[in-house]
């Protein structure tokens, strides 16, 4: 049986040239029963498999916090119960938007945070009376699943099943470390969720799905906006490679599939600025509050990246443990940014996603976040292996994986035991 | 457009609509009262209704509330009113302690920063934490706020020199606190400074010890120096906050606190948390009574 069968879900935007036999039909068939368009929601095994291998650690980590409540918490208030064990740092501002809502006089972690994790926090919390923290744990695995499927369904949709797989396994035990926003109540894998979906649609020709996964990821993370120029650049560059640009200007299926796929998220990114800023009282919010929450203002990206790398090699004894992992990353960013390139310049990769991972990693450079983990792992990065390393080698594969286990273990007792800090801020 | 697209739009309508009302929502009606709350404390010369309804002040009386009140603001310089922002970001949940779980639905721990009419507005963390107040809801739909000058605690009142075990916000056994002697008087010239011997003991590791001190029902400050002690006695001298404590460790040594030499305080009472961490919220007050 063929991986594509094999799976249980089956591409409904790759070109079913590129198979024969079984999975030709199969996809055909998909193909003519698109006109129904509800999507598949089989769940591959892999993205299943690495999925529970998250819940487990993940309660197992909280578990073992809620029995030793001796070890001191991380900073930030939060229950001693299992589910507050992973509501340490910024889940701490999830926790208060959704008890609290936004606010004048609220210090600018709120400010700069965007609402739709905790929405669904306070809906869960109002309508099913569960905690606060136990519902941002919900929110958080559902997201993971969320966002592992609709990664594989995106790299299956490009490449093939056993990418999609590899692909997933990349994400899912992060070489930059950064797994720990699985493990903790992180709302981030929302976001990977909402883009992943996004592209597949846009990839697919439904621009207006297109917009409405990504009017969801605009209200998830700030590096939703970067969708929609993106968005809008992709029509444009397939109509003038089809028309031209005089007939494309003229075109109303054109203009059609710009507005259908960026004006929804636009204008719903536009109300909740206007909204935010008006009852935060900081113009601009959220994204002017990133800014002033990082004090130093906006910095051009490589600006930050050549300067710690000249503390590297000028002053390396004065970095502590975290300040060399956050070096660690962004080499490991750079390097990988690299071989992108080179994938896209080949043909590879879709130029969308290159601009889409590019843009998501040089937002927080931006303001002065040098800790790019958690950024990189919510881009394509994690696809950058998968040309790195031949099929026929799984094992580097795996080994890596559990390089990348074993790291983000390291960062994630770092982060939630006060005795092993090591100045990391994620 | 297809079914799944409308339901999705729809979806997206619905989030979009919640979204607008969220934002400036809270579901935490406490925060609003204890504005008000404050709002009054820092205007004597408004009704001072509100603070004699919602103020938890044990067996206080009126008369002896207004004095509390009074000093409270001639201590920290409120006299001429202050502004209280409430700190939005430290509102959190309490565990109950055993004695008022029967009475007591939820706790609430409700951040402040206050600030002298003279003082530049410069919100503190740690400092909006020590003006925070316990807000009480009882089963019967009372509301009660809790402030650190009152010197009393709905855990009752511990006396003699039993040992008091201590919890943190969270209900986590933190450790003991002995009173291991007598009030000790050092008459100097206009002040008397009076000692309180204490002795603590940890079960885990300590960011933060606090003990305040009351004198006739009135919060006074610690001595925050050693030097204006005698000799004999700044080897065993304690301040108003010990900092990272390992566990199992013993401290033993006197708190001090100065009063005017125009007559010895019927009442002294001291009331001590102990914190996880240096940023943690303090537990519900235990008061000890030391004379």
């Amino acid at each position: 049986m063929d991986l594509v069968s094999q799976s249980g879900l089956y591409p409904r935007c790759y070109r079913a040239s590129r198979f024969t036999g079984t999975a030709r039909t199969v996809a055909m068939n998909i193909a003519a029963s698109r006109c129904i368009s509800i999507p598949n929601f089989g769940i591959p095994r892999t993205v299943l498999g690495f999925w529970l291998l998250h819940v487990v650690i993940s309660l197992a980590f909280g578990f073992y916090l809620q029995a030793n409540p001796e070890l001191a918490e991380a900073p930030w208030f939060s229950t001693p119960d299992w589910a507050g064990n992973l509501a340490h740092w910024d889940m701490n501002w999830e926790m208060r938007m959704a008890d609290q809502g936004y606010g004048p006089f609220f210090s600018p972690q709120t400010s700069a945070k965007f609402p739709l994790a905790a929405l669904s926090t306070r809906l869960l919390h109002q309508v099913f009376g569960i905690s606060t923290q136990v519902a941002l744990f919900i929110i958080n695995k559902v997201g993971t699943l969320v966002g592992f499927w609709a990664l594989w369904r995106l790299v299956n949709c490009l490449y093939d099943p056993v990418t999609a797989n590899r692909v997933v396994g990349y994400a899912a035990f992060s070489l930059f470390g950064t797994s720990f926003i699985y493990w903790m109540s992180y709302p981030d894998p929302l976001f990977l969720a909402w883009w992943a979906l996004a592209f597949e649609a846009l990839f697919a020709g439904k621009s207006y799905r297109a917009g409405l996964w990504a009017t969801l990821a605009v209200w998830t993370r700030p590096q939703g906006a970067l969708l929609l120029p993106i968005f809008a650049l992709s029509i444009l560059v397939t109509s003038l490679k089809t028309h031209g640009l005089r007939p494309t200007l003229f075109n109303r299926v054109f203009w059609s599939n710009v507005f259908s796929a960026c004006l929804l998220p636009a204008v719903a990114l536009i109300a909740w600025v206007i909204r935010i800023s008006d009852v935060t009282l900081i113009p601009f919010s959220p994204y002017a509050a990133q800014k002033g929450l990082r004090q130093s203002g906006l910095i051009w990206p490589w600006q930050r990246i050549i300067e710690r790398f000249q503390t590297l090699f000028q002053d390396a004894q004065a970095l502590s443990k975290g300040q060399w992992l956050e070096s660690y990353q962004l080499v490991l960013m750079v390097i990988l940014l690299l071989v992108v390139c080179i994938v896209c310049w080949r043909g590879k990769l879709r130029w969308e996603l290159l601009a889409f991972t590019v843009l998501s990693i040089f937002l927080p450079l931006f303001t002065a976040i040098v800790a790019v983990g958690r950024f990189a792992i919510l881009t394509f990065l994690p696809l950058a292996f998968v040309y790195i390393i031949p099929v026929k080698h799984r094992w580097i594969d795996f080994g890596l994986w559990l390089i990348g286990l074993a790291l983000s273990l390291w960062v994630l007792f770092a982060l939630n035991i006060a005795s092993l800090q090591m100045n990391y801020i994620p | 457009m297809n079914r799944f697209n409308w339901v999705f739009t729809l979806v997206i309508g619905i989030i979009f609509v919640l979204l607008m009302f969220f934002a400036g929502q809270p579901i935490t009606p406490e925060a609003d009262l204890v504005q008000r709350w404050y709002d009054t404390l820092c205007n004597p010369a408004a009704n001072q209704l509100l603070l004699y309804a919602f103020t938890w002040r044990g067996s206080e009386s009126d008369t002896e509330f207004q004095t509390i009140i009074d000093a409270f603001r001639a201590n920290y310089g409120y006299t001429n009113g202050c502004t209280a922002v409430e700190n939005h970001n430290i509102i959190y949940f309490q565990s109950i302690p055993p004695e008022l779980a029967s009475a007591v639905d939820q706790i609430k721990f409700v951040a402040f920063n206050v600030f002298a009419p003279d003082q530049p507005h410069d919100l503190n963390h740690v400092l909006s934490i020590r003006a925070g107040v316990h807000v009480l809801f009882y089963n019967d739909g009372a509301i009660k706020i809790l402030p650190h000058f009152i010197p009393d605690s709905p855990l009752g009142l511990y006396q003699g020199l039993e040992p008091v075990t201590l919890y943190n916000n969270d209900g986590l056994l933190m450790g003991q606190v002995y009173r291991t002697g007598d009030l000790i008087q050092i008459p100097q010239n206009d002040v008397v400074r009076y000692g309180i011997p204490l002795q603590f003991s940890t079960v885990h590791n300590l960011g933060m010890i606090w003990i305040r001190i009351y004198a006739d029902g009135i919060q006074v400050e610690a001595e925050r120096f050693a030097n204006v002690l005698p000799d004999a006695f700044q080897d065993s001298f304690l301040p108003a906050y010990i900092e990272n404590l390992a566990a199992d460790k013993v401290v033993k040594g006197v708190i001090w606190f100065p009063l005017p030499n125009t007559g010895q305080p019927a009442d002294v009472r001291i009331s001590v948390d102990m914190y996880q961490t240096i940023w943690d919220m303090p537990g519900l007050p235990i008061i000890i009574k030391v004379q």
